[in-house]
């Protein structure tokens, strides 16, 4: 597991990160939620004591530099271009091995698993985005670490890669690791994670599973379509639930599809369709995140 | 061991670890091989201090490439983000900076070893075989002109790693270490006096020239040169020491 204790992180007199703490679980992917500038990557660096800031991480319990070989605890991933455009992927992987105490038979295992062997003799200078999102990847599983730090790994990379990414991520938590992700792509998140930490202004938001996120702060919906419009809608004042018209049907709160579905029989009131409307997690973000972004677009802009 | 086996596997699988020195031997060569060797005046071939002071002379110029290795050595790291891959590797940023100066150290002397070696070659190439000049017997006291030339190309390439470290930024360092060495150590010359030999490029000089340009009248022996260079650089790597450890790893 991952403790993360009371970080904090000033910039002359700018709060980046205030007195944080949460702590990721192993067998789980874990997503890091929070709007531009919120204190991430901040977080992160804190997390790996690259920036020197207040509060503590423990590996399992550790600090990271107690461990002998930090890069066989922890792999990371914070800048996707973060290599010398000169030297060869394989190259730049054979450095990390080599500080990392990393077998150099894992060099060519890592640029297998994301697809880069064919280009690994390659300067990646001229790597495509994506690309160097995989390449930055295979660096962060080098030395197949217990634990996975990511920083918008997603970024850059085409469907068939991120497909790919949330299989892998899943699929090395499942080993009994832990993955800690940060990623704008709240979609592709809400399909991947188990847990998540949110955090708005520096400040910790929300640390807890997923489903309870959602559950908590997202009450159920209920979307129906009938051709007894008239009807249906004077059974839902009868019954004092609140509605909206969505197209051709209604959305219904704080109900759920057995509850309609129970009151439309007895009325007699033919439905064709009724589908739960689960609260997402981007509804859920945009909810608790609500006035702790840094930067937001104009509601008024002209033009 | 591993952080300085990385360094150095990260030192030869860079392109400008080649084309630099490569670059810095082509014009020792030629430098050593016409303007010593070809055009060498008849004073020069009755000097029997000549080959040696040619050992010396295109060194002055061509260790600023081996300054600008090291430099980059430090600020690629920084430029390129690999620094953060190369502060988690080691559990302690002082391994990393103790195997950057080993690095350097190592490179700087056989670069200044093979400077010497090249440029004695070349100017007795230039002078002797080529132009068919006789030369008197030459005298060259191999041990004092070796640990010279040595503290020289070491001085300068550590000067870079030391200013690197300070400012991170690539061409911050690079122009800082053109501009420290000459304009601004030029013109605090002008207002120290006899005062300057104390400023550490000016001390660096003074080591290289000592017995190799007889005719000057240095005001301090190459012994104290040194003395004033190291004072220099130990207060200079004391304070990029404390930063390296202290700041975050983003410049």
């Amino acid at each position: 597991m991952i403790g993360a204790e009371h970080l904090a992180k000033r910039y002359g007199n700018t709060v980046a990160v205030d007195d944080i703490s949460f702590e990721v679980e192993t067998g789980k992917v874990t997503g890091f939620l929070g709007p531009n500038g919120a204190g991430k990557s901040t977080t992160m660096r804190l997390m790996l004591g690259l920036d020197r800031g207040a509060g503590a991480t423990t590996y399992d319990g550790k600090a990271l530099h107690a461990y002998r070989h930090p890069p066989q605890v922890v792999g990371i991933l914070l800048e996707a271009r973060a290599f010398h455009p000169t030297r060869t992927a394989r190259n730049h992987l054979r450095v990390l091995a080599t500080a990392g105490t990393i077998p150099a038979a894992r060099v060519d295992d890592a640029l297998d698993a994301v697809g880069l062997l064919q280009v690994s003799d390659r300067r990646p200078g001229k790597f495509s985005m994506g690309m160097s999102q995989r390449l930055g990847i295979a660096a962060a599983i080098l030395g197949e670490p217990k634990y996975l730090i990511l920083d918008e790994p997603a970024n850059g990379l085409d469907p068939e890669g991120i497909f790919w990414l949330r299989q892998f991520l899943k699929d090395y938590a499942a080993r009994g690791n832990a993955v800690f992700i940060s990623s704008h792509l709240l979609a592709e998140l809400a399909q991947m994670v188990d847990d998540v930490v949110v955090i708005g202004r520096g400040k910790l938001i929300a640390s807890t599973s997923m489903r309870e996120l959602i559950a908590s702060r997202s009450p159920g919906r209920v979307f129906v379509r009938t051709d007894h419009r008239r009807q249906f809608e004077n059974l839902l004042a009868q019954h004092a639930l609140s509605y909206e018209r969505a197209g051709d049907g209604f959305t219904i709160a704080g109900v759920t599809t057995d509850d309609i579905s129970r009151l439309a029989f007895e009325s007699r009131i033919p439905l064709l369709e009724l589908a739960s409307r689960a609260g997402s997690l981007e509804d859920v973000f945009l909810e608790i995140t609500e006035g702790a972004e840094e930067y937001r677009s104009g509601t008024n802009s002209k033009g | 061991m591993l952080t300085l086996r990385a360094e150095f596997r990260k030192l030869f699988t860079l392109r400008s670890a080649y084309a630099i020195p490569l670059l810095a031997l082509a014009v020792t060569a030629a430098l050593a091989f016409y303007l010593a060797g070809w055009y060498a005046t008849p004073q020069d071939l009755h000097d029997p201090g000549f080959l040696a002071t040619q050992v010396a002379s295109p060194l002055g110029i061509v260790v600023v490439f081996g300054a600008l290795l090291s430099i980059l050595l430090m600020t690629h790291e920084y430029r390129y983000n690999t620094i953060m891959y190369t502060l988690m590797s080691a559990n302690s940023r002082g391994k990393v900076l103790l195997a950057k100066i080993v690095v350097v150290t190592a490179f700087a002397l056989a670069f200044t070893v093979t400077v010497d070696v090249l440029s004695l070659v070349a100017s007795y190439l230039g002078a002797r075989v080529v132009r068919g000049h006789a030369l008197v017997p030459q005298t060259i006291d191999v041990g004092d002109l070796l640990w010279r030339t040595l503290v020289f190309g070491w001085g300068y390439a550590i000067a870079g790693l030391v200013i690197a470290t300070l400012i991170r930024h690539q061409v911050g360092t690079i122009v800082t270490v053109f501009l420290l060495f000459g304009p601004i150590e030029g013109i605090l010359d002008a207002i120290l006096g006899r005062n300057a030999l104390y400023l550490p490029f000016t001390a660096l000089g003074n080591v290289l020239r000592s017995k190799t340009v007889n005719t000057v009248l240095l005001p301090v022996s190459p012994g104290r040169a040194v003395l004033a260079f190291a004072t220099d650089i130990a207060i200079g790597g004391i304070v990029a020491w404390m930063l390296f450890l202290r700041r975050d790893a983003s410049s």
